[in-house]
């Protein structure tokens, strides 16, 4: 959707960034602890067990009828799907699902439509008015974040206990508030005429200049939203914590775009010598924005994650231990985008499995002393409305 | 038969585990083991839709949960096969994925090459022309000041086709907004573009490199993309097209998602060679109408072709065939000598002129004559 961070969409479908764990291992605690860290803590790894065919005859039979319903049945297709990812990913012997209603994403889904189509309508026939469309989206975006995160949470559950999100409109806005900027920006430089006017190199620098705030605060937005969303989780009534400062994200947006200016680079000249003309040239520049686009985004999305649980903790006393490697996601996501060209779409499925696979492999749970004892005393909150709240009233604004 | 299964119990209070068994006992479930003794009405415990090969899940009426991996016996213990839906009868069902399949690929082909230009066509009918006014004066202030120079055309050539366009217009019957723009673009080539809302842009080498039947017969295909709502239609297929691939395939990787939309690249450049092909007929209608002849039509065109063969090197005019945004000029040439009937059959070969002069950067190739 075009709220989230576009690397980064509401919680991963697999994910975890929820929970806990427990353990319980067949063995006794003390005997045999699985990996040892310090003396007293023991880890926990994730496990994803679905299988790519299985999960394609889900995927095939459920897109087929979402094609044939005109799309309405599409909310029941996601609930199926995410179930089964969910079913899927384990961690100290027990496994997560997902009770999303269909009917609330279904009402989510038309909102969401038409909020689309309103925008690409003002941006394409009144272009005059595109920026100020853009803030009126910014500022409904804070709302769609969290409710959307809200809706994923409630809906998500572990050890047959939901997890929460209570963000609120305030702080949704003040994390994504750097990127107002860009609007505000714009509408003032739009009624400056020098833009408008002859090239020079002031207006070029004028024209960039939105695209450029854009570009600093982005990092910021990436990391606020990631505090917020951890900070304002819990599992049950155990709430997560988070210690990363925001400008570690800055550290990694900046290598990722030195990343894509050299793999572009290469990537470019390495087509031009073989097509050795410009001919075709939008082909091979797509291309090459794929390709580079790929390895950009796996290296975000590996180090974001490291970033992300790595800094988080559940209670004070369970930790999370992520360790992509982003070169490793970075030759999966290049086979998924090779493998699903190649199929016209129909490998889908298996990229998805491949990748919730090696995500899931790299991520486990770490706890001093007994995890199943920590988690057995995790209660249900007082007073938990927040599920009866997700039946009837949220949205999930994810498309 | 076996009346018990093995499971995990969650109370819904806690997140403790607790390992259980579950036996079968007349109307009750008794749940027993890990410091739980617990039972309750086998009615009221609801055994959750399987899906796939993922964990039995059993909602019990207090807000517990068993799960257990052990289909089996769990059916062979409530006497009844564990509850599927229909959705999980498909999934399970081999035909059943097949005919999805094919379901799919046939209705995707039919959604692409009719749905998506039927409804755009439909759509445009409704958004008024004045509309895109305003747009085609953007578009036109910016290609002025990042990309094109005034043009070096004398007055009386460009006030004879002025005349020339204003017959057309008239015939075509389009908007009264709509005109005509000279503009020198030497990375453009011999070029004319319909910009949305009506203003007709021509580039200086094109007005040099033919004469004024010929230009004619190029204004009236830019008429055609004009009255038949081309630059609209096209906005209206991408994004329908990117909404039906967000719909059936948002929910995977972002890079997936990308990826899943790249074969569909032939099918886009497919919609601009309909629309080509559109101009073009609606031209040779309009030529006919203004009495004229589509043999003008086939001359600008094979001007054209001259053109890049000045400019080929002696390499065979190259076709990109599906990845081309226009169809090849000879295909298009031919169905215009094809309309003019006799004249067209009896029509004298445009005769070669001298190549023109490389322009000023010459570095670029003409690639397509007649853009929209």
């Amino acid at each position: 959707m075009t709220t989230a961070p576009p690397d980064e969409p509401a919680p991963p479908a697999e994910t975890p960034v929820l929970e806990e764990a427990a353990a319980a291992e067949l063995s006794p605690p003390v005997d045999a602890p699985p990996e040892a860290l310090e003396p007293t803590t023991r880890a926990y790894p994730f496990a994803f067990t679905g299988h790519w065919k299985e999960y394609f005859r889900i995927w095939i039979v459920n897109l087929f009828l979402s094609v044939i319903t005109v799309g309405l049945y599409s909310p029941w297709a996601k609930v199926r799907r995410t179930r089964y990812l969910y079913g899927n990913t384990w961690v100290a012997n027990a496994n997560f699902d997902y009770h999303g209603n269909p009917v609330a994403i279904l009402k989510g889904r038309l909102v969401a439509v038409a909020a689309l189509v309103a925008y690409n309508a003002v941006e394409h026939y009144l272009p005059s008015f595109g920026w100020a469309a853009l803030l009126v989206l910014m500022l409904v975006a804070p709302w769609l974040i969290t409710r959307s995160l809200r809706f994923n949470a409630v809906n998500s559950s572990y050890r047959n206990l939901r997890f929460q999100f209570h963000g609120t409109y305030r702080e949704g806005l003040l994390a994504i508030s750097p990127l107002l900027a860009l609007p505000v920006l714009g509408i003032f430089l739009a009624d400056e005429d020098f833009v408008s006017g002859p090239v020079e190199p002031i207006a070029m620098a004028a024209a960039m200049l939105p695209m450029a705030a854009f570009a600093l605060g982005y990092p910021y937005v990436v990391g606020a939203v990631k505090r917020l969303h951890v900070r304002r989780s819990a599992f049950g009534a155990a709430a997560f914590d988070f210690g990363a400062r925001i400008r570690s994200f800055y550290g990694i947006y900046v290598l990722a775009g030195l990343i894509f200016a050299v793999c572009s680079f290469i990537l470019g000249a390495t087509a031009f010598m073989l097509l050795g003309t410009f001919d075709l040239a939008w082909v091979a520049i797509s291309a090459v924005y794929l390709l580079a686009g790929a390895i950009v985004l796996a290296f975000t999305r590996a180090r974001v994650g490291n970033l992300t649980f790595n800094n988080a903790t559940l209670d004070g006393r369970v930790r999370y231990v992520s360790t992509l490697s982003a070169a490793k996601l970075a030759w999966i996501y290049l086979g998924n985008l090779l493998a699903i060209v190649a199929s016209f779409g129909l490998l889908v499925p298996w990229a998805v499995t491949r990748t919730a696979h090696y995500r899931a492999s790299c991520l486990s749970i770490a706890c001093d002393g007994d995890l199943e004892g920590f988690l057995g005393d995790v209660a249900k909150p007082v007073g938990a409305t927040g599920e009866e709240l997700g039946e009837f009233f949220d949205v999930d604004l994810s498309l | 038969m076996i009346a018990s299964f093995l499971a995990d119990y969650y109370d819904g209070r806690t997140s403790r585990r607790h390992e259980v068994s579950v036996e079968v006992i007349g109307d009750l479930l008794a749940i027993r083991g890990d410091g739980v003794a617990h039972s309750v009405m086998r009615s009221l415990a609801s055994v959750l839709p399987r899906l796939g090969s993922t964990p039995v899940r059993i909602a019990l009426p207090d807000g517990g949960l068993l799960v257990t991996p052990d289909f089996d016996a769990v059916a062979a213990s409530l006497g009844v096969p564990v509850a599927r839906t229909l959705a999980h009868r498909l999934e399970t069902h081999s035909l059943a994925v097949l005919v999805a399949m094919a379901g799919i690929a046939l209705a995707g082909w039919f959604v692409y090459r009719d749905g998506i230009p039927w409804a755009s066509s439909r759509i445009a009918e409704h958004i008024p022309y004045g509309i895109e006014s305003q747009l085609a004066e953007d578009a036109l202030d910016s290609m002025d000041n990042w990309m094109m120079q005034p043009t070096a055309i004398p007055a009386e050539r460009r006030v004879a086709l002025a005349a020339e366009f204003e017959l057309l217009r008239a015939k075509a019957n389009a908007p009264d907004g709509t005109r005509l723009e000279f503009r020198k673009a030497g990375w453009a080539g011999p070029n004319a573009l319909a910009l949305p809302g009506g203003v007709i842009v021509v580039t200086d080498q094109l007005v040099e490199l033919m004469d004024d039947r010929e230009v004619a017969a190029v204004l009236a295909h830019e008429l055609g993309h004009v009255r038949n709502r081309h630059g609209t239609r096209h906005v209206l297929n991408n994004s329908l097209h990117a909404f039906i691939m967000m719909a059936l395939f948002g929910d995977a990787t972002a890079v997936a998602g990308v990826a899943a939309t790249v074969p569909t690249v032939f099918l886009n450049t497919g919609y601009s060679r309909d629309f080509e092909r559109e101009a073009d007929s609606f031209a040779i209608g309009l030529l006919g109408r203004a009495e004229r002849s589509p043999t003008d039509f086939a001359d600008a065109l094979e001007a054209l072709r001259q053109y890049e063969a000045c400019f080929d090197k002696g390499e065979k005019a190259r076709d990109w065939g599906y990845l081309s945004t226009h169809p090849g000029l000879a295909e298009r040439r031919e169905a215009a000598l094809a309309a003019a009937g006799d004249a067209g059959r009896d029509r004298p070969p445009r005769p070669a002129r001298e190549c023109p002069k490389r322009n000023d950067s010459g570095t670029c190739k003409p690639d397509e004559g007649i853009n929209d």
